[in-house]
C-alpha cells in the first residue's frame, strides 16, 4: 500500500474525529471566499457612494479571516497529531521510518486541506449571490443581483489557503520528529498531584479583573493608554482567575460535605478541579477570545441598532438650509409642493449671526478653541424647538448669560462647559459671555450650526450688525426615508439659485442623504461583523471541543472504574454533562462579563443604547456556543462508553 | 443458613452461527451466609466468565442465578445497575481507584451514589477504615500510598455499603507477598468477625488457602470442591493436590 493510499484510508476511517474540524475549516474558507468575491463584484464595487470603503473593509476582513483560520488550522493540526501519538509510535515500532510517517501525515493534511478548500470554494461560489443580496439588503439597496463565478477570487482563495495548508502541514511533519518511541511503553502517569491554589493569587485575580473594570468605567478622561491598561489588567486577571480562583472555589465547595457527598457531585467536582487546572490556559484564552468576539459584535450591532434613533437626533429636520441670500424658501417650497407624498409637516424660519469666537478651555487642546460660531436669539431657538416637537425652551434673564451648544461635546474627553466663559469676537475684540447652560444636542441638523450661542432677544438685536447674517428655513416632511428624488431636485434648485453647496459650515442638509450613507456603512459593518464573529465563534467552539475530546481518551479508564463499581449510564452521562457545562460556561460567562463592560462604554461616550443589541448578540452567541456543548457531551459520552 | 447466591444450570455460549464456544456448562452452585468462597481453575476454564455473570456485567445464555432471592439473569439494565451498586461490592486486581479522589472519597463512593446522609457517611467511613487499618491515610491520594494500602482501600469501598456479596477478582495479583498476606488476613477477618460474604477468584493457591471453601472449575464445568478443615497449611496442601490432578497448564498456578 502506498503512503498516499494509507493517508486516504486514515482520513476515511477517522472522519468522525475530523468532522468538526472540517466544518469549521470549510466555513472559514467559504466566508473568506465570499468576502474576496465581494471585493471583485462589479455590481458592488460600482456602487457610487461606497467604492473605496467596501473594498477596503472586505480586504481587511478577509485578511483577518485568513490569519485566524491559519492559527486555527495550526492548532487543530497539532492536536490531531498528538492524539494519534500511539498510532504513530506503533508505525515506528513496526519499522516505518519517521520520514515516511511524516510524509503520510503530510499527505493526510494536504488531502483534508484540498477537500476543505474545494468544498469551501464551491459553497462560497454558490452562496455568494445570497450573501451579496443580504449585504445589499442591509445597506439599503434593492438591486437585482447577478449570479457570477469570478476567476480572480477563486485564484485568490485557492492560493491563500494552499499556502496556509502547506505551512501547517509542514509544521505537522515537524511534530512527529519530536515523538519518542519510549512514550508508547511508558506506564500511564501515576496520578497527578492535587492542584494547589493559594487564596492570595485567587484574590489577586479578582482584584485585577474588578480593578480593570473599575478603572475603565470610572476613568475621568479617556486617553490613548486607557484601553491598554484595562486590557492588561483584565487579561492578566482572567488568566489568573482560571488558574487559581476556580480551583480555589472548588476546594471551598468540597468543604460542604452535605452537597459534596451527594450522589455524583463527588466525582464531577473533584475531576473538574483537575480539568480546570490542566486547561486553565485554554479556558482563559477562550474567555478572552469570546470577549473579543462579543465586544466586536456587540459594538457593530449597537451601532446598527442605534443609527436610526441617533440619526433622527442628529438630523431632526428633513431639510435645513441656511444662506446669506434671502427669499430662497419660495423656491424650496415650490419644489416640495411637486411631491404630494412628501407634504410639509412643520417648518420654521431661522436667522443666525455667524461670528468668530474662542471656545472655553475644556482641556482638549488649544488649537480646537478658535471656531466660527452661530448666534441665535432665544425666541428663534424656542420656535425651532417647537417645530422639532421637543419640549426644550430657553429663558435667559441676564444680558450676558448665554446657552451654548457644542454638538461635538464628549463627556468622556472634555470638561463641562457650564459656567465657563465664551469669548466672542465683536468689533475686532473678544467679549466675554457667561455660559449659563449647555446642550450637546444640536439644534438644527448636524453640520449646520455645530457651535451655537443662544442669546437673549435684546442682545441679539444689538449684535445684528456685528457679524454676517444668514437666513434659512428648516422643514420636516412626510416619508423622508424615500425622498431621494425630491432631495436631488432640491440640491439642483439651490445650486441654481447660487448657493455654494460645498461651503463650510454647510448651507444645506438633507436627512435622506445622511440616512442613506449611514444605512450603507452600518449595513456593511453589521454584515462584516456578524460573519467575522461567526468564524471566530466556530473556531473557538472547535478548540474547546478538541481539547475536551483529547481528554476523553484518558478519562475512559476512570469511567470504566465507575461502571465497574455500579454507576449507571445515566450517572456517567450526568457527570460528563455537569463537568462539560462548567468547562463551557465558565469561559463564556467571563467573556460575557468582559464584553458587557467593554461595550457599556459606548453608552457613556456616545450615549447610544447598547442593552438590546448586546443582549441579542450575547443570546445568539450563547446559542451557537451551546451547540458545541451538546456536540461535545455527545461525542464524549460515546467515546467513554465504548469499551476497551 | 440462608443462601446468598444460588446458580442453577448456568450456561454461557459465545459466538453465533457456525462457530460456538462453550464457556460455561451446567454450573450449579450456591453461596451461604457467612461464606468465603474461592474459585480456582486453569486459564480458560471459565472463571472470568462466571465472575462476570455473577457481577451482572454479562448475562448467561441460559440458566438462572439468584442473588439475595432476585434473579439477575432476568433483570433490566437499569435495575441491574441499581442492584449492582446496592447488593454487590467489587475488588479488582488493579485496584480501580480514582486518582482524583482521596482514599476516603474513594471509599465512600458507593454511599454517595445511594444518596446517604453525609453524617452517616462519615460514621461508616471511620468505622470501615478502622476495620481495614487505613484510618491513617484517609486524606492521601492513591498515588501516595502502597499497593497493599490501595487494595485495602478498594476492599473498604467494596464493603462500605454493606453489600450481600463481595466479589474479588485476583485481589492479590498486583501485590507483593507481604501485602498479599496482610490483605488476605483482612478479608478473612472481615468474613469471620463481620460476617461479610466473599467470593474470590484466584490463580494463587496460597491466596485460596484463606478461603473456607474452594470451587474448582475446568473447561467450563465444575470439577470439584474443597472445604477447609482446621489448619490453613493442610488446606493449602490439599489445594495443590487438586490442582495437580486437574492438570492442564499448571505452571502459573503456584
Amino acid at each position: 500500500m502506498t503512503l498516499f493510499k494509507m493517508a486516504f484510508k486514515n482520513i476515511r476511517r477517522n472522519f468522525n474525529n475530523y468532522f468538526i474540524y472540517f466544518v469549521s475549516m470549510v466555513f472559514s474558507i467559504m466566508i473568506y471566499h465570499v468576502f474576496t468575491s465581494i471585493q471583485y463584484n462589479e455590481q458592488i464595487v460600482n456602487l457610487q457612494e461606497a467604492k473605496s470603503s467596501i473594498f477596503a473593509t472586505f480586504k481587511t476582513s478577509s485578511i483577518i479571516i485568513a490569519l485566524f483560520a491559519g492559527i486555527f488550522i495550526w492548532y487543530s493540526n497539532s492536536f490531531f497529531i498528538k492524539r494519534r501519538k500511539r498510532e504513530i509510535a506503533l508505525y515506528s515500532l513496526m519499522g516505518v521510518m519517521k520520514k515516511e510517517i511524516g510524509r503520510m501525515l503530510f499527505y493526510e493534511n494536504l488531502l483534508m486541506g484540498v477537500l476543505a478548500l474545494g468544498t469551501g470554494v464551491l459553497l462560497g461560489s454558490l452562496l455568494s449571490k445570497l450573501f451579496v443580496m443580504l449585504l445589499l439588503q442591509l445597506m439599503g439597496y434593492s438591486i437585482n443581483v447577478k449570479f457570477a463565478i469570478l476567476l480572480q477570487p477563486l485564484v485568490n482563495t485557492s492560493i491563500m489557503f494552499s499556502i496556509l495548508f502547506l505551512i501547517t502541514s509542514l509544521h505537522g511533519y515537524g511534530i512527529i520528529f519530536k515523538f519518542k518511541l519510549i512514550d508508547l511503553f511508558k506506564a500511564e502517569s501515576t496520578g497527578e498531584k492535587e492542584p494547589n491554589a493559594s487564596w492570595i493569587v485567587a484574590m489577586l485575580s479578582i482584584v485585577l479583573v474588578v480593578g480593570g473594570y473599575y478603572y475603565y468605567l470610572t476613568v475621568k478622561k479617556l486617553h490613548i493608554l486607557v484601553p491598554f491598561i484595562t486590557l492588561a489588567l483584565v487579561v492578566a486577571g482572567t488568566f489568573l482567575l482560571f488558574s487559581s480562583l476556580t480551583v480555589y472555589l472548588i476546594k471551598l465547595a468540597k468543604k460542604n460535605k452535605r452537597s459534596y457527598y451527594r450522589s455524583t457531585n463527588l466525582i464531577s467536582t473533584s475531576q473538574l478541579m483537575y480539568r480546570l487546572k490542566g486547561h486553565s490556559r485554554t479556558l482563559a484564552t477562550i474567555a478572552v477570545l469570546s470577549a473579543t468576539t462579543l465586544t466586536a459584535m456587540g459594538v457593530t450591532s449597537s451601532f446598527y441598532y442605534d443609527f436610526q434613533t441617533s440619526l433622527t437626533e442628529r438630523y431632526p429636520f428633513s431639510y435645513v438650509y441656511v444662506s446669506d441670500k434671502e427669499g430662497l424658501d419660495k423656491n424650496v417650497e415650490a419644489v416640495i409642493a411637486k411631491y404630494p407624498e412628501h407634504k410639509i409637516q412643520s417648518s420654521v424660519d431661522v436667522e443666525m449671526i455667524n461670528v468668530k469666537a474662542k471656545l472655553p478651555d475644556t482641556g482638549f487642546g488649544q488649537k480646537y478653541r478658535d471656531k466660527e460660531i452661530s448666534i441665535i436669539s432665544e425666541s428663534n431657538f424656542n420656535k425651532i424647538a417647537e417645530a422639532r416637537g421637543i419640549k426644550d425652551r430657553v429663558y435667559l434673564d441676564f444680558h450676558k448669560d448665554i446657552l451654548f451648544i457644542d454638538t461635538f461635546y464628549s463627556k468622556a474627553f472634555m470638561e463641562p462647559y457650564k459656567d465657563k466663559i465664551l469669548e466672542i469676537m465683536l468689533d475686532g475684540e473678544l467679549q466675554n459671555f457667561h455660559i449659563k447652560s449647555f446642550r450637546s444636542a444640536n439644534l438644527l441638523n448636524e453640520q449646520i450650526a455645530d457651535y451655537t450661542a443662544v442669546v437673549e432677544d435684546d442682545l441679539y438685536e444689538q449684535l445684528h450688525n456685528k457679524g454676517s447674517l444668514v437666513w434659512g428655513k428648516a422643514y420636516k416632511i412626510d416619508n423622508p426615508k424615500d425622498s431621494g428624488e425630491l432631495t436631488e431636485e432640491l440640491y439642483d434648485t439651490l445650486e441654481r439659485a447660487g448657493v455654494d453647496l460645498d461651503n463650510r459650515p454647510k448651507p444645506f442638509s438633507a436627512y435622506y442623504n445622511n440616512y442613506r450613507s449611514e444605512l450603507m456603512s452600518s449595513g456593511l459593518t453589521i454584515f462584516v461583523g456578524a460573519f467575522l464573529g461567526l468564524v471566530f465563534l466556530l473556531a473557538t467552539g472547535s478548540i474547546i471541543f478538541f481539547k475536551q475530546l483529547s481528554e476523553a481518551n484518558e478519562d475512559k479508564k476512570r469511567y470504566n472504574i465507575l461502571r465497574n463499581i455500579g454507576f449507571e449510564k445515566r450517572d456517567i452521562k450526568a457527570i460528563i454533562s455537569r463537568q462539560m457545562l462548567f468547562v463551557f460556561m465558565l469561559p463564556l460567562s467571563v467573556g460575557i462579563a468582559h464584553s458587557i463592560v467593554a461595550v457599556s462604554i459606548l453608552k457613556k461616550v456616545i450615549g447610544i443604547d447598547v442593552f438590546v443589541p448586546l443582549t441579542v448578540t450575547i443570546c445568539a452567541y450563547t446559542l451557537i456556543y451551546m451547540i458545541y456543548y451538546f456536540l461535545t457531551v455527545n461525542s464524549y459520552c460515546k467515546l467513554v462508553e465504548s469499551r476497551g | 443458613m440462608d443462601n446468598i447466591l444460588v446458580a442453577k444450570n448456568l450456561k454461557k455460549i459465545y459466538g453465533s452461527r457456525g462457530y460456538n464456544y462453550i464457556a460455561l456448562q451446567d454450573i450449579d452452585m450456591e453461596i451461604k451466609q457467612g461464606e468465603f468462597v474461592g474459585i480456582m481453575g486453569p486459564s480458560g476454564a471459565g472463571k472470568t466468565t462466571l465472575l462476570n455473570i455473577i457481577s451482572t456485567i454479562d448475562k448467561p445464555t441460559s440458566g438462572s442465578i439468584l442473588i439475595d432471592g432476585e434473579d439477575i439473569a432476568r433483570m433490566k439494565e437499569n435495575k441491574l445497575a441499581t442492584f449492582r451498586r446496592s447488593k454487590l461490592g467489587f475488588i479488582f486486581q488493579d485496584f480501580n481507584l480514582l486518582d482524583t479522589l482521596t482514599v476516603k472519597e474513594n471509599m465512600i463512593l458507593p454511599l454517595t451514589l445511594a444518596k446517604t446522609d453525609s453524617k452517616l457517611i462519615e460514621e461508616r467511613a471511620t468505622e470501615v477504615s478502622k476495620i481495614l487499618g487505613i484510618e491513617g491515610i484517609m486524606h492521601k491520594y492513591p498515588y501516595e500510598i502502597s499497593g497493599g494500602q490501595k487494595q485495602r482501600t478498594a476492599a473498604a469501598r467494596a464493603m462500605i455499603h454493606q453489600p450481600k456479596l463481595i466479589l474479588a477478582d485476583e485481589p492479590t495479583g498486583a501485590l507483593d507477598s507481604k501485602s498479599s498476606m496482610e490483605l488476605l488476613q483482612c478479608l478473612s477477618d472481615l468474613n469471620q468477625s463481620n460476617g461479610v460474604n466473599i467470593m474470590m477468584v484466584t490463580h494463587d493457591a496460597f491466596a485460596a488457602s484463606y478461603c473456607k471453601r474452594i470451587i474448582f472449575i475446568k473447561d467450563g464445568q465444575l470439577f470439584t470442591e474443597l472445604h477447609r478443615g482446621s489448619s490453613r497449611k493442610e488446606f493449602f496442601q490439599k489445594i495443590l493436590d487438586v490442582l495437580k490432578t486437574m492438570g492442564g497448564d499448571n505452571s502459573d498456578l503456584i
